[in-house]
């Protein structure tokens, strides 16, 4: 539950504290917040699983972030900017698509 | 023993049907949403449910599209432009040849012509005026500047007209003649009249004849017999 | 594991799972970060969490992930007057170009129409045109103003060889007259004297001693050509009271007289068509 409210805490403090994100970063926060997204959802299925662990969660979120962006923004550089980032988007949505499947299934039939 | 099929118990149907009922409603509301949609993208001229993509792609087509249309409105402006020159030019050209036109028709006979200009009777009480008498009085009338010239009225003097004796008749083009003769001539009234009486001139070799010649000046002369013109058999013309 | 020269670690990518699976499946079953089941296979149960800061760590993740999602919906509110208003200037900017479009294609179709209309014109015209402009060569022929050629006749005549004893012998205006006269009436289509078109402005006269023919004084011999019938005219001519003076002159009087048939001769316009008195007079 500590999770949860650590969570809770960082949305409240991203809208209260209004911080401004360096113009060169911002087109990558949304991809970067999908990429977080599989990472924490992943965590959670396998804490439902039972094979939680924090220090594969932690590499698990940081590795998803950075490669992500990473793509991206060499796709930026070669000109293909469009379709990796809707690539690297794809995979990510099947990718948590299948964990929130994985969690329901706990929800629901547990 | 086998057992007996066992009816399925109460309280499953009775969630059976729930769930159908639940089923039945969720696909109601996929229904409802996507006819919804179907007439919303249907009817959708606002461009307000459209991506950003999608409206930046739809200026794109726009401009080329008004691009295309430029280009053909211009063609068409240049083609018109031209059209009107050209027509133009041939309304300058159609004027010129009216008048051209106008001009050749008096000279051939082909149409009456009026104008100031002298009306000359001749009489030939003795019978002795020849044909080759009244051809040199034409000869003259046409050295004095005549520009359309009749005879009684009833024959048109052109470049081809012949005149002729048949029958102790004077016939012109053909056609008989009888004295007093009254030649119409349209030109300076001045000029003709004076071509007339010149001494040696028409009335003097009539009146040696024993005829009378008597001109009378006028502002408006008639010319209104015509000539009609064959289509030449044997000559081709060089120009045109 | 098998270790590699140069000291790489070489990880066997089908440790847990047993058959290689292609991409798209694999991207679609493993979703579960396979660490974690290795991890959870190698931990000893008994032995309870033994570093407390890779906790820490997964908070402090946890908390950097809600920063990321309010600054990213904060980004986004902030974004959307912005988006917004270039929705809204994306969407001005089309519809006037469609207004736009719809008026250019309106003035393309008017013009196409005029277009049209102007070249149909255009074919008529021509038509009328060609029967002006044949109305136009067939008076020019007959009046003189356009130049002819086509089989005819060349009469030459001079006066008679030895003149001042007889005179007589000397060719008159009244002569060329007569053979002239006689030239139309034996069927020619066009006449000149010495390359002057006869027209009915044309006149044969006498100016002193000199014929002159539309007041350009000629001297003898004199070359009196003609369009028409070869075969026929030379005799229709001699037939004629000219052309039958005009023997008795060369019998008489020595006058040279001779006509030759041709197959070509040629008679050149007369340009003058310019009327000063004359207008016609059409019926109303």
């Amino acid at each position: 539950m500590i999770a949860a409210y650590g969570l809770a805490l960082g949305v409240l403090a991203g809208l209260l504290m209004e911080p401004s994100i360096p113009e060169a970063l911002a087109p990558y926060l949304p991809i970067a917040v999908v990429a977080a997204l599989d990472a924490v959802f992943g965590g959670l299925r396998a804490h439902l699983d039972g094979v939680f662990d924090d220090k594969v969660f932690v590499i698990s979120f940081v590795s998803n972030v950075l490669i992500a962006a990473t793509i991206v923004y060499l796709g930026d550089q070669l000109g293909v900017g469009g379709q990796l980032s809707t690539g690297v988007i794809v995979v990510l949505g099947i990718r948590i698509f299948s964990n929130v499947a994985a969690i329901r299934r706990h929800v629901f039939h547990a | 023993m086998p057992e007996p099929p066992t009816s399925p118990p109460e309280g499953s149907t009775k969630r059976s049907l729930r769930s159908q009922l639940f089923v039945g409603l969720l696909l109601a509301v996929l229904g409802f949403a996507a006819v919804a949609q179907m007439r919303l993208t249907r009817d959708d001229t606002d461009y307000s449910g459209q991506r950003r993509e999608v409206l930046i792609e739809l200026l794109d087509s726009l401009s080329s599209a008004a691009e295309r249309t430029l280009v053909q409105v211009d063609e068409l402006e240049r083609t018109r432009d031209e059209l009107l020159s050209s027509s133009e030019r041939r309304q300058i050209a159609i004027d010129e040849a009216e008048s051209r036109l106008q001009v050749l028709e008096v000279l051939t006979g082909t149409v009456a012509a009026t104008g100031p200009g002298v009306t000359i009777t001749i009489t030939d009480p003795e019978d002795s005026v020849a044909a080759a008498s009244l051809l040199n009085g034409i000869e003259e009338l046409r050295d004095a500047g005549a520009e359309a010239i009749e005879i009684n009225d009833t024959v048109r003097v052109v470049a081809s007209t012949f005149f002729t004796e048949q029958d102790g008749e004077v016939r012109i083009d053909g056609v008989a003649v009888r004295p007093p003769y009254l030649i119409d001539a349209i030109g300076s009234s001045h000029t003709l009249s004076e071509a007339v009486i010149f001494p040696g001139g028409l009335a003097d070799e009539i009146e040696r004849l024993g005829g009378t010649v008597s001109v009378e000046e006028a502002n408006l002369v008639e010319v209104g017999s015509l000539h009609s013109i064959d289509a030449p058999e044997y000559s081709q013309p060089t120009e045109g | 594991m098998t270790h590699l020269p140069g000291g790489f670690r070489k990880v066997d990518p089908d440790a847990s799972e047993a058959p290689h699976i292609g991409l798209l499946t694999q991207v679609m079953t493993q979703t579960l970060d396979q660490d974690y089941a290795s991890v959870a296979r190698r931990r000893d149960p008994q032995v309870p969490d033994p570093s407390p800061r890779w906790r820490i760590g997964a908070l402090s993740v946890l908390l950097v992930f809600g920063l990321m999602l309010g600054v990213s919906a904060l980004t986004t509110d902030q974004e959307q007057p912005l988006i917004a208003a270039e929705r809204a200037e994306l969407i001005e900017q089309i519809e006037a170009g469609q207004s736009k479009l719809a008026d250019q294609q309106q003035q393309l179709a008017a013009l196409s129409d005029e277009v049209a209309r102007m070249q149909s014109r255009l074919a008529a015209e021509l038509t009328d045109d060609r029967l002006l402009s044949n109305r136009l060569t067939a008076l020019g022929v007959a009046a003189g103003t356009i130049g002819v050629t086509g089989p005819g006749v060349v009469v030459t005549v001079d006066d008679a060889r030895y003149t001042g004893a007889e005179s007589g012998g000397v060719v008159l205006d009244t002569d060329l007259q007569l053979l002239v006269n006689g030239l139309w009436e034996a069927g020619a289509e066009a006449v000149s004297i010495d390359d002057h078109r006869l027209t009915s402005l044309t006149s044969i006269r006498l100016a002193g001693e000199a014929i002159t023919v539309d007041y350009r004084s000629l001297a003898p011999p004199y070359v009196i050509e003609a369009t028409g019938d070869p075969d026929t005219m030379p005799a229709r001519l001699l037939e004629t009271r000219g052309g039958q003076f005009w023997l008795d002159l060369k019998t008489n009087y020595g006058v040279q007289f001779e006509i030759v048939a041709k197959s070509q001769v040629s008679i050149p316009a007369d340009l003058r068509d310019h009327l000063l008195y004359a207008a016609p007079r059409r019926a109303t």
